[in-house]
């Protein structure tokens, strides 16, 4: 793997590096494919029915001016995680690189993180029973590689890197294009941030479909 | 304009449920009846000999239901006892954990003290003392715990969830006391006391629930939407006919209309415990009200 690969980070992890990960999602580019959630999915073994990245659509207008909007989401691997200070075993963990991550050995299963995410990015694993979300997929990012719903997004609407790194492709597209994080009021600083984010799309809540329905749903068939 | 969302992925709704109301009603009832004993004890024990005996029994089992209760509440049940040693000192649930231990020891004391052991009759002060100050730790966490989670759930994030929790637990445990008492068919004087003390509680916990209510009511468009589930959405019936008629307003009129009535201020029993079932029913409507309409409001 060559340096200069668009799929390969530079090899840097986390500890002692002053990396901080993190990724933009241009909303311009993206065409709901649910690529991200199929890649996260077979890369993380998700199990059905719960989803660490997944995409939300919100139709706007009246027709004949109607438009779809797409908002593609994941765990904000906030700068200042309020599920971190909830857990009350130190479960949830921040590594110096900035991923939120969950020891799954530790966990109870209290869903005291869960009701403290302002993102509903979090859920209990059907099959472990413990706290589950997105985890940058740092088992590739240490190896060098990007993210698997990164890789995976056919319209390249994704860019993961080093926000620390003014060089980064993520510092250099940040710096040209006014981003957004989701919910800034609440203080939690995501390192996920979009670009083309019409607020009214993430305002609008509810709507509740999935393939296999909500997670409650999901565990009922897993007992 | 018009939006709509079209597809989304939930992913828990309500993440706490039905145990995780019966954990704060029951802890409410146990924090509050250590205080109900040990203010009976202070004030003059002599004359309110069976509120300070009952409340610390009262006490004592419902630390023994409700922890089982929250330990099965878990996903993870057989983890429980990690919580001892790997307590973040940054989560309510630590906090509860210490809080419902202590308690639950001092508890024991109390009745110890009731009994007249004499191992501890000496250290009455201390464990009266100590003692509430667990019981209001374990009165104040559960409402902390849904305080801290965050924003954009408005009604957790409202502060004055905290003095609505704690005034919730104090007319629990004199709600229950009283009809523990009252169906022993004596103790009048206990009753009348237990009585216009629980209506007063029960009216400023009327003029909390409206600020509560009118605070969110007012606020940003999301915080509206979340107080219209309680006042006029799937909460409503609960809301008006569980905790304000059935636990509030009815209630406050039987206790006083008959502590004023009465000569000498005294409350029958039978008025007494009808009162009493119909401030637990309200008690545990809010508990539902705040735990499960507080979540309803979809996050995304």
């Amino acid at each position: 793997m060559k340096k200069n690969d668009e799929y390969y980070t530079g090899g840097k992890k986390g500890a002692g590096k002053n990396v901080r990960w993190g990724m933009v999602i241009d909303l311009r580019r993206c065409i709901g494919c649910h690529s991200c959630s199929i890649h996260c999915k077979t890369e993380n073994e998700v199990p059905v029915g719960v989803y660490r990245a997944w995409v939300k659509y919100v139709d706007k207008g009246t027709y004949p001016d109607v438009r779809r909007n797409f908002l593609p989401r994941l765990c904000n691997h906030c700068e200042h995680p309020m599920c971190y200070r909830v857990c009350p075993t130190k479960a949830t963990y921040k590594r110096d690189d900035g991923a939120v991550l969950i020891d799954n050995d530790k966990c109870i299963g209290c869903r005291s993180c869960i009701t403290a995410c302002p993102y509903d990015a979090r859920f209990i694993n059907p099959v472990t029973k413990t706290a589950d979300k997105c985890t940058f997929c740092v088992h590739r990012v240490d190896k060098g590689l990007i993210p698997s719903c990164v890789q995976g997004c056919i319209g390249r609407a994704r860019i993961f890197g080093d926000l620390n790194d003014p060089n980064s492709e993520i510092s250099r597209y940040l710096a040209k294009n006014p981003a957004k994080q989701l919910n800034p009021a609440t203080g939690n600083e995501p390192s996920v941030f979009y670009i083309g984010l019409d607020e009214s799309v993430e305002e609008e809540r509810g709507g509740v479909t999935s393939v296999a329905g909500t997670q409650r749903e999901a565990r009922k068939e897993a007992i | 304009m018009n939006a709509i969302v079209t597809y989304n992925v939930p992913h828990m709704v309500e993440p706490w449920g039905m145990l995780i109301v019966v954990h704060f009603f029951l802890s409410g009832l146990a924090g509050g009846s250590f205080i109900t004993s040990a203010a009976a004890s202070f004030f003059n024990e002599e004359r309110y000999k069976k509120t300070a005996i009952v409340a610390s029994y009262l006490a004592f089992l419902a630390i023994l239901i409700d922890v089982p209760i929250l330990i099965a509440d878990l996903d993870r049940p057989e983890r429980f006892f990690t919580l001892l040693f790997r307590g973040s000192m940054t989560a309510p649930l630590t906090w509860g954990t210490w809080f419902l231990i202590g308690l639950g020891l001092f508890s024991v004391l109390n009745i110890m003290l009731k009994m007249g052991n004499p191992a501890v009759k000496g250290s009455k002060g201390i464990i009266l003392g100590l003692g509430s100050v667990f019981a209001l730790g374990v009165c104040t966490y559960t409402a902390v715990a849904l305080n801290i989670a965050t924003d954009v759930r408005p009604i957790w994030s409202n502060g004055i969830l905290i003095p609505i929790f704690i005034a919730a637990s104090g007319i629990t445990a004199i709600a229950t006391t009283s009809l523990i008492i009252s169906l022993g068919g004596e103790g009048k004087e206990e009753l009348s006391c237990l009585g216009s003390t629980n209506a007063g509680l029960l009216i400023l916990q009327l003029i909390m629930v409206i600020s509560l209510i009118l605070t969110t009511l007012t606020g940003t468009p999301m915080s509206r939407q979340a107080a219209t589930i309680i006042t006029s959405g799937d909460m409503a019936m609960l809301f008006w006919g569980g905790l304000i008629v059935v636990g509030l307003l009815i209630p406050i009129f039987l206790l006083w209309s008959s502590s004023m009535a009465k000569k000498e201020g005294r409350i029958s029993p039978g008025i007494a415990a009808l009162a009493s079932v119909l401030v637990l029913i309200g008690v545990f409507a809010l508990r539902y009200i705040i735990v499960s309409g507080g979540q309803m409001l979809p996050l995304t």
